[in-house]
């Protein structure tokens, strides 16, 4: 059996401080889609919250209840994070596996709204865009899933393919709003 | 050009792609005949005013959108899931 290694989407990219933001991937979690089948949306709600504790997510919306966590991810869809997928909701909704498919970021700290405001066309003021909120968006031109986990705190998720690009772009704007706080 | 995404909000133009009249909706039935699917296929209304066409949010939730705009004044009148139109 020929012994293979996990490598995460950005191979071990330590986590950086430029100026007052925090850029670290996150790593391993076990990811879900959930896209409902048709006219069962209610049946879909009722048997996630019977599973885990949240129903299925409105558009922007991000459900958790302990490590388990739920996030809207695009037009009937919602991506289920740090959970299995359960046998009940096989019938009312197609679940596809997505570990390792995507690259998730997060952006921690004073200017990490000033940072993802460079690159992101969306309103993220923390009372536009408050904890728990999420969206999909550009950010340059990559498409990404935005979440805001803390009043300071943003994750970020692209396709894994894009984990260079995404990486390049949030730390090239950081040194950007770093150079800029740096001015006289 | 801004876009109310029923599912997003308020987007810039760069999110969405163009498909075309939103008329490619009403598809005519499969033996309606070579005039109306004539028509369906190619024949186009290219209105001064009121107009409905068809728009992917890609660059977003990933949605399918009905437009209805004015094309002589640019008001966007309304932004509708093609879901929605499919139920009413």
């Amino acid at each position: 059996m020929v012994e293979l290694k996990a490598k995460s989407a950005l191979g071990g990219q330590s986590a950086v401080q430029i100026g007052a933001v925090r850029l670290q991937e996150v790593e391993g979690s076990k990811l879900s889609a959930i896209a409902p089948f048709a006219g069962v949306d209610a049946k879909l709600s009722e048997a996630m919250e019977l599973a885990y504790g949240f129903g299925f997510p409105e558009p922007g919306q991000v459900l958790q209840k302990g490590q388990a966590r739920c996030v809207w991810f695009g037009h009937r869809q919602a991506l289920l994070i740090a959970a299995t997928p359960d046998e009940t909701l096989a019938e009312l909704a197609l679940i596809t596996d997505q570990s390792d498919a995507w690259c998730s970021v997060s952006a921690v700290g004073a200017a990490a709204e000033d940072v993802l405001a460079r690159l992101c066309p969306v309103d993220l003021h923390l009372r536009a865009f408050p904890v728990g909120h999420t969206a999909r968006c550009p950010l340059g031109h990559i498409n990404v899933s935005l979440t805001r986990v803390a009043a300071d705190g943003f994750e970020i998720m692209a396709f894994r393919s894009m984990a260079a690009s995404l990486w390049h772009e949030v730390t090239a704007a950081a040194e950007l709003v770093a150079a800029r706080a740096a001015l006289p | 050009m801004r876009l109310t995404c029923p599912n997003c909000g308020e987007r810039d133009i760069r999110e969405f792609t163009y498909q075309g009249a939103a008329s490619m909706l009403d598809r005519p039935d499969p033996e309606a005949g070579p005039e109306a699917w004539h028509a369906y296929l190619h024949l186009r209304d290219n209105p001064a005013g009121v107009t409905r066409d068809l728009w992917h949010h890609g660059c977003g939730c990933g949605a399918w959108l009905v437009v209805t705009r004015d094309t002589v004044t640019h008001a966007v009148h309304a932004v509708e899931l093609v879901e929605a139109r499919d139920a009413g």
